[in-house]
């Protein structure tokens, strides 16, 4: 249920923003704030300025924006940079995590009192949370690995 | 349509904790990339493996004192210390082991050592 829910955000989110874009004419240049020149692509799209959507802006549905705290957040103007900015965090909740379980693991290791299948329950929490660290923490360098095998740019998908 | 699809998403950048190995996973020239952070582990698996196959085998020698004439308690001690010394042989033996897999199947010694990444291009 509740992925369906989140898939059906992810598909929302991907596929909205791309109708309050503002369409314009081909060849057509329109100036940001900060001085960069976007043109409009030749399929009629006008890119936003910046390097990707602002939220800000695709919450109010292309009204313009007058929370300048919002709109001058760079660091959240694009799913990239959301990611971005909460990708540090994850390692540190993940760190965290794999400190309790191997606590748990431990204990129930001590507390199994010679029953083989409770001493197993330990050794294999402690080897799911060992694997799991290892695979976070790995994460960015795996897609990377997955970016060089397949030659596709998962990572910085917009810069092709 | 896809134009802005991909344009939305942005750059993901590197989670500074990677900052150690390096955020490229082949490496840099000043960094080692995932291939530091596999050879820390195995350095790390090594080092343990070794105190562990001591401890084994001074066990091992505590049984051989207060066996007396017991032939079992002989044969475990005997048990563990063999298998504790070859455990050690073929932990420390890997490598090499590795090399002759590598040479006989890739027929490059480095293959299985120093992986290499193919790309498309």
């Amino acid at each position: 249920m509740i992925n369906k829910i989140f898939l059906l955000l992810l598909i929302i989110y991907f596929i909205f923003p791309s109708f309050i874009y503002a369409h314009c004419s081909p060849g057509a240049t329109n100036v940001c704030s900060d001085g960069t020149v976007q043109s409009c692509t030749p399929s009629g799209f006008q890119p936003p300025c910046g390097s990707g959507i602002n939220i800000g802006a695709a919450f109010r549905l292309g009204e313009k924006n007058t929370d300048k705290s919002i709109n001058t957040a760079t660091h959240l103007n694009s799913v990239g940079n959301l990611i971005s900015t909460i990708l540090p965090n994850v390692f540190v909740i993940a760190g965290v995590i794999i400190f309790f379980f191997i606590i748990l693991g431990g204990f129930t290791m001590i507390t199994s009192a010679g029953n083989p299948e409770k001493q197993k329950e330990g050794s294999a929490m402690i080897t799911g949370a060992v694997m799991g660290f290892v695979i976070i923490f790995g994460a960015y360098w795996i897609v990377q690995l997955l970016e060089w095998i397949l030659g596709v740019s998962i990572l910085n998908p917009g810069g092709i | 349509m896809w134009m802005p699809l991909f344009q939305i998403v942005g750059e993901i950048k590197p989670p500074k904790q990677l900052e150690k190995y390096g955020y490229n996973v082949i490496g840099t020239s000043s960094s080692t990339g995932l291939l530091g952070l596999v050879s820390n582990i195995i350095k790390m698996i090594m080092v343990v493996g070794g105190l562990w196959a001591f401890i084994n085998l001074i066990v091992a020698g505590l049984t051989y004192v207060t066996a007396g004439d017991n032939p079992d308690e002989i044969k475990k001690a005997n048990d563990k210390m063999t298998k504790s010394l070859i455990g050690l042989v073929i932990m420390f033996g890997s490598f090499t082991i590795a090399g002759i897999l590598g040479w006989i199947f890739y027929g490059d010694a480095t293959a299985l050592i120093n992986p290499k990444i193919y790309t498309p291009n």
